[in-house]
């Protein structure tokens, strides 16, 4: 959907044709979804978060202002409101953080020595849930940060204002997100010297690859 | 394994195709000799291919957002709900402009050197403490009465230097977090006040940021905004010890509330809550704050449309 084709469709519904919010729907929800996903951790809730970003856009779609991608404006929609929700959750679980600041580095964090390489290749769908677990050891703002971009392929430029910060700080904490996501899988025993199976982002094609 | 420290973000932003062409060559040619480098940019490809691939939605999903749209009333454009509200969230943004004018207005005409104000010097230093020395405080201080309690007011600048190079250096960012009082110049009342923070020199509780909006004249040389700090009350008398800070911003809303819902209120004003990285670009940007307990993660914006 081009920025054009866009502009209309959100003329249209702001003029009364509320059908016409679906395609917005249609071309955004996987992104929308996926990107909940993995900020609250689990279908159910972001099947809500995603929902409820929808109506709040439909809601405050007055309140676009054009001056960014609709996508973009729909990121943020969908972060504020995970953020809020994750924020409630907390309050109602106990969570031990073992993370305090954005440079201290985990002091158990073990880092895996590279001559025992192991070789072995394996399962991708267990390589996927370590992955998926070391995403959620990292500290918040790595996270939120890593997921953002990785989910929505947003600019450094978009992913600034979407979080509010600047656009350098985007570019050295997603450095520092990665190389602690890095340290975290090589620590992880089942991983190892791990290969993904990997999806091109733009091609959609997949192929393994191995040592 | 670490990456060699020049590359780090390199084989970041490289992997997110967003380095330079010239940046782009360099990282080519630097993992054709470092294993370590190679090793991890491979890593960094392959985590990234693997968190992009995006999960299915259940078909049912459009069908369900769709009809909750139809079941909304009419008009889409409708913001926010009336809400209750507590009353103090009505009165932090009136004790925020009540307390610039019983305490800025005497102390700013203080923190300005004045050719017959003999000590005045001092005043240009972070902390002011207008009862203790009240001589040192001149004329301002004495033509302004000050409200109740705010004999234990202090001042904190962290401004440019035309106030004074004691002040804070100005690039350094403003947040709650941030400022600290100068040793010097702090006594018993603000001690005090930061032991009651609990958190030393981490956080300042209750203390009030505003944008000192800069004169006409001072308009004319480009002054950028002034933050000053106040403390005419604790957090926990106005609530904001709920929040990060609560932070009020009048007429055109900033670019990075774009998106945020706020909840309008018949008083006339709207609020909304936000994250704390959205409050640090607010309080970096100038608007009225004041400051909460450092420890929460959600900040209040007070909107005036």
């Amino acid at each position: 959907m081009t920025a054009l084709e866009e502009r209309e469709i959100i003329h249209r519904v702001l003029e009364g044709d509320t059908q016409a919010f679906e395609r917005l729907v249609a071309e955004n929800e996987k992104k929308v979804y996926a990107l909940a996903l993995k900020m609250v951790g689990n279908e159910e809730d972001a099947l809500d978060m995603a929902q409820e970003s929808f109506l709040k856009a439909f809601s405050n779609l007055k309140g676009f202002r054009g001056d960014s991608r609709f996508s973009v404006w729909l990121y943020r929609l969908t972060y504020n409101i995970c953020i809020d929700f994750i924020r409630k959750r907390k309050r109602t679980q106990t969570f031990a953080l073992t993370y305090t600041d954005e440079d201290g580095e985990p002091a158990e964090l073990e880092i895996a020595d590279e001559t025992t390489d192991p070789a072995a290749i394996m399962e991708t769908n267990q390589l996927r849930r370590v992955l998926g677990e070391c995403v959620d050891a990292l500290p918040p703002h790595h996270k939120e940060i890593i997921v953002m971009r990785e989910i929505t392929g947003l600019s450094y430029q978009d992913i600034a204002r979407v979080l509010g910060i600047s656009e350098g700080t985007v570019k050295s904490r997603l450095a520092r997100a990665r190389r602690k996501l890095a340290q975290l899988l090589r620590g992880n025993p089942g991983f190892g010297e791990g290969t993904f199976a990997r999806e091109d982002r733009h091609t959609g094609e997949r192929e393994v690859e191995t040592h | 394994m670490i990456p060699c420290e020049e590359f780090e973000e390199l084989l970041s932003a490289f992997v997110d195709g967003e380095a330079t062409p010239e940046e782009q060559a360099k990282v080519s040619e630097h993992v054709k000799s470092c294993k370590a480098c190679a090793s991890l940019l491979k890593l960094y490809q392959d985590i990234s291919g693997e968190l992009s691939a995006l999960p299915e939605v259940p078909e049912t999903f459009r069908k369900r957002v769709m009809d909750q749209i139809a079941a909304l009333p009419h008009e889409p454009a409708k913001r926010g709900r009336k809400v209750f509200i507590k009353p103090w969230m009505a009165t932090v943004a009136a004790a925020a402009c009540l307390a610039l004018v019983l305490l800025i207005s005497p102390l700013r005409g203080a923190l300005t050197p004045k050719k017959d104000a003999g000590g005045t010097q001092g005043m240009k230093l972070a902390a002011v403490p207008s009862a203790a020395a009240p001589e040192a405080a001149g004329a301002g201080s004495a033509s302004a009465p000050m409200a109740g309690g705010a004999d234990d007011a202090y001042m904190m600048s962290a401004t440019e230097a035309e106030e004074g190079d004691a002040a804070a250096a100005p690039d350094e960012p403003v947040s709650c977090e941030a400022p600290e009082l100068n040793p010097d110049d702090t006594n018993k009342q603000t001690a005090d006040r930061q032991t009651h923070s609990g958190s030393g020199s981490g956080g300042i509780m209750g203390g009030i940021v505003t944008a000192d909006r800069p004169t006409p004249q001072e308009m004319g040389s480009l002054a950028p905004p002034r933050f000053t700090l106040g403390a005419p009350e604790t957090a926990e008398d106005t609530g904001a010890a709920d929040y990060y800070a609560v932070i009020t911003v009048r007429g055109e809303m900033p670019e990075v509330l774009a998106g945020v819902e706020f909840t309008e209120h018949s008083e006339g004003y709207e609020t909304a809550e936000v994250p704390v990285e959205t409050a640090r670009a607010l309080i970096e940007a100038g608007y009225e704050t004041v400051c909460g307990d450092a420890a929460n993660t959600t900040a209040l914006v007070v909107y005036y449309p």
